[in-house]
């Protein structure tokens, strides 16, 4: 394993990550990007641990190809588990190389100095120095890896402490400057003119009626790829339909009626994930599962937004993609120039739970921007393009057979997933995915993408291998590209179907074996971390009752089966509908560096994927999609909001766990467990609605 | 056709000249640079862009401007121009958000209702947020610092 993750590689010195300056602030470089999950905090509050300064010292740069690190795309739940080490490892480096310069000064031993809020201490005695003082005299571009001593857990005083969320404030008090805010000397308003669905070309456009039309700045077609420009941005989306009524669009050749049903015949080639032991067919006294969830929309609140400036031959942009040094190389793939003649800068967006259209109208931006000379152009998309035309999370379909052993321990499992890709995120070369690459005039056609092999964290595969101990397993997996539609990362990948198919199984088997499911896993369980994990949940949650009170179901995976851990308890109430009414959740994330920062994420996490596992569902009409606005694709709302409680098992002396899509998989077997609780039926494709629960009970 | 229209906006008489059907979110962003108030769906569906009209929230991404001439906005400029809302510090001592983005619609959304009725419970106003989404999961914790706000005015 790389020992320096992250962005480490390309900043290997401390001044790559730290600038000390006089007036007694401290900025700080990271390679990976704030998008709602409270990242920046956690690596200012690393930052402060090992450089002993009150964390409101330290300024945080963050996504900046001018002048930022390249920490990867911001995604996998890693940011922690990578960058986070190193982010501790340089500011550690930092305070060792100050204190020896102090050292030198005061004629003394470094282990006789400390810090106090960046001041220097002579065995506990103040002196004239501080790292304010003197960093202006010190060479900072010296290997982190020579002067890097990270402090013991016993020595650390903020960690696990819950410090504010240092961009929060602002957003409360509504004065943070979002991507969609931005505003550049003369900036113009653009917005794209779709096609009636993801295959359809442009065949006809009536330019002289469209030039016609009032308030039109200017008109972009490139091919298939159509847009408007206004000096104002109501003119912009109104711009839009009226441009389309000119506009003639090629219908598509290639219906599919159950989409599901394609992803389950797919003739794909077979992938083997992983092969251990024997496995026989599927018995007589086996058990069998295959579930399937349909397509998700990421559905944040805020649509995507890029704004976009040439000059002359060198281009700016501002933008809330997961990967700005991907986009800074995909972009000048795409335009034949110079990557140093192309800035990419992260900005703020709404939400982010993986790859959602962030990339794609960075392209829409720049090609308007390409007609302006110079002129910068703000494009958002609409409500319809941010549901419809980002990538989708592809549905998908896992099935298991298990057989059991003669002692009714299980003895094999055998999972197949099928799924469409993953991931489809630009890396660099020939735009590659990009919405508007697919419709420009000389479109791009990109190779299919690998999908992730497991040992690498898998992505249609993620969390199919079950911690359990079952003596053999295989997975297969089957990559389905021949869907029309776009899909790409959201929140858990394969996780959330995989730990919704392993998860319910194991209940189901507990059922018909009459053992609580929580014995019954830990019958199947030897490592004590995840053991003392569900005693925990097991306890809080009261389960012993959970058939005599509100019916109660319990779930746990481990993310990636490296990440963090999470054991789930959830009570339900069955109505007309579904109604989440309490979860508790046990936590093992490592260390914890901001103890409320990981409850936000599991906590968010619980209320998310109850809205993905009971509400949502992408349709469609022929190759259209039905999500166009919140009517036809709703999500979880206020009075819907359960109660929650998380619990962290804090490892001080462990390695940090990532927690962002922990909850995800859990929360939504869980959910399906207590409905089995409840009414001994199991709904095997999700989302989990009444009219799925209806037709399941044959009434 | 451009038309003549007068608003007072936390407090400040604007004259503005626009289309009639403009929505009042562009005057706001784009003309007075009140960028708090965010765009969110255009359908008054989502809430992002709730601001509060003689008292009243309304979805400014669907108001024409026609509509309010002669109004009386409050956006979320306005209720911190002189410190922070006690429903604000409630949001920040529950760190109550996670991207932020439907933040500014949800506490227009809170104050309009419980300015104009002080009584109600945590429940009713979960009932009147049906149209102000969060998709981060974060109505849990903004629950909660509504609550302690309702505690607080009781």
């Amino acid at each position: 394993m790389n020992m320096f993750p992250g962005s480490f590689d390309s900043a290997p010195n401390i001044a790559n990550w730290f600038t000390i300056n006089k007036d007694g602030t401290v900025r700080m470089v990271s390679g990976k990007v704030e998008i709602g999950q409270g990242i920046n905090t956690a690596f200012v509050q690393i930052a402060a641990e090992e450089l002993d300064i009150d964390p409101d010292r330290i300024e945080i740069s963050a996504g900046n190809t001018k002048d930022g690190l390249d920490g990867g795309c911001t995604a996998g739940s890693q940011s922690m588990q990578t960058e986070g080490i190193s982010v501790r490892k340089a500011a550690s480096a930092a305070r060792m190389l100050m204190l020896s310069k102090a050292s030198e000064l005061l004629q003394s031993d470094v282990r006789e100095l400390n810090v106090i809020d960046g001041e220097i201490y002579l065995n506990d005695n103040p002196t004239n120095l501080s790292y304010w003082s003197i960093a202006k005299d010190i060479d900072f571009n010296q290997p982190v890896e020579i002067y890097m001593e990270p402090k013991l857990p016993a020595q650390r005083k903020l960690a696990g402490k819950s410090i504010k969320r240092i961009d929060l404030k602002n957003k409360i008090l509504g004065t943070h400057e979002f991507v969609h805010d931005i505003e550049l000397d003369g900036m113009l308003h653009a917005r794209v003119v779709r096609p009636p669905s993801v295959s359809s070309r442009i065949i006809k456009i009536d330019i002289d009626k469209i030039n016609t039309l009032k308030n039109l700045k200017k008109l972009v077609v490139n091919g298939s790829f159509i847009a408007v420009i206004a000096e104002r941005e109501e003119d912009a989306v109104k711009l839009v339909q009226q441009v389309n009524k000119y506009c003639k669009w090629s219908t598509p050749n290639k219906i599919i009626e159950d989409p599901l049903q394609f992803i389950r015949d797919t003739k794909s080639p077979i992938i083997n994930s992983l092969d251990k032991g024997k496995i026989d067919v599927l018995r007589s006294d086996g058990i069998s599962t295959e579930v399937s969830r349909k397509f998700l929309c990421h559905a944040s609140i805020g649509p995507c937004c890029a704004v976009a400036q040439w000059k002359g031959n060198t281009l700016e942009v501002y933008t809330h993609s997961q990967a700005v040094f991907a986009m800074k190389r995909t972009l000048a793939s795409i335009f034949n120039i110079d990557e140093n003649d192309v800035d990419v800068m992260h900005k703020h967006g709404s939400g982010c739970y993986g790859h959602n259209g962030a990339d794609d109208v960075v392209l829409d931006a720049v090609l308007v921007a390409k007609e302006l000379n110079g002129t910068p152009v703000r494009l958002v998309w609409s409500r319809e393009d941010e549901l419809s035309w980002s990538p989708l999370a592809p549905g998908m379909v896992t099935k298991i057979d298990a057989n059991l052993a003669d002692n009714l321990m299980i003895e094999s499992f055998d999972i197949s997933i099928k799924s469409p890709p993953h991931v489809k995120r630009p890396s660099g070369e020939n735009g590659e995915y990009l919405l508007a690459a697919e419709h420009m005039s000389n479109p791009l056609n990109p190779p299919n993408p690998v999908d992730t092999p497991l040992d690498k964290g898998g992505a249609a595969d993620r969390n199919s291998m079950p911690l359990y101990d079952i003596p053999n397993i295989r997975i297969q997996k089957q990559i389905v590209y021949d869907l029309p539609w776009r899909t790409s990362a959201m929140r858990g990948l394969g996780a959330f179907v995989n730990v919704y198919a392993i998860e319910t199984l194991m209940d189901d088997i507990a059922s018909m074996q009459e053992i609580d499911p929580i014995e019954f896993r830990l019958k199947h369980l030897s490592d004590p971390r995840i053991i003392e994990l569900i005693e925990r949940v097991r306890d809080i949650s009261k389960w012993t009752d959970r058939i005599s009170g509100l019916p109660k179901g319990f779930a746990f995976s481990r993310y990636k089966n490296s990440g963090a851990y999470c054991a789930m308890v959830v009570e339900i109430n069955v109505d007309e509908d579904i109604e989440l009414i309490n979860a508790w959740a046990v936590i093992d994330a490592g260390e914890v560096v901001n103890a409320d920062g990981v409850k936000n994420q599991i906590e968010g996490g619980i209320i998310q994927a109850t809205s993905c596992t009971l509400i949502e569902e992408v349709n469609f009409d022929g190759e259209i999609i039905s999500a166009t606005d919140w009517e036809n694709y709703p999500i979880i709302k206020f009075k819907q909001t359960p109660q929650i409680q998380v619990e962290l098992i804090d490892r001080p002396e462990e390695p940090f766990l990532g927690v962002g899509e922990a909850a995800h998989g859990p929360t939504a077997a869980a959910i399906s467990n207590a409905l089995f609780t409840a009414m001994n039926i199991r709904i095997k494709q999700l989302p989990i609605t009444r009219e799925r629960i209806i037709s399941s009970l044959n009434i | 056709m451009a038309n003549k229209y007068s608003l007072t906006v936390n407090g400040q008489k604007h004259e503005i000249e626009s289309d009639p059907d403009t929505p009042l979110l562009y005057i706001l962003r784009n003309d007075l640079k009140l960028k708090g108030t965010k765009f969110g769906c255009g359908g008054g569906v989502c809430g992002a862009c709730t601001v509060i009209m003689d008292g009243l929230a309304i979805f400014s991404c669907d108001t024409p401007i026609w509509s309010i001439d002669d109004k009386k906005i409050e956006t979320i400029e306005g209720i911190s121009k002189d410190g922070i809302h006690p429903l604000q510090e409630l949001l920040i001592d529950e760190q109550a958000g996670q991207c932020g983005y439907c933040l500014s619609g949800i506490i227009m959304k809170v104050k309009a209702i419980t300015d104009d009725d002080p009584t109600k419970s945590v429940d009713d106003i979960a009932n009147e947020l049906d149209r102000n989404l969060c998709r981060c999961g974060s109505q849990l914790r903004i629950l909660n610092a509504v609550k302690k706000y309702l505690d607080g005015k009781s």
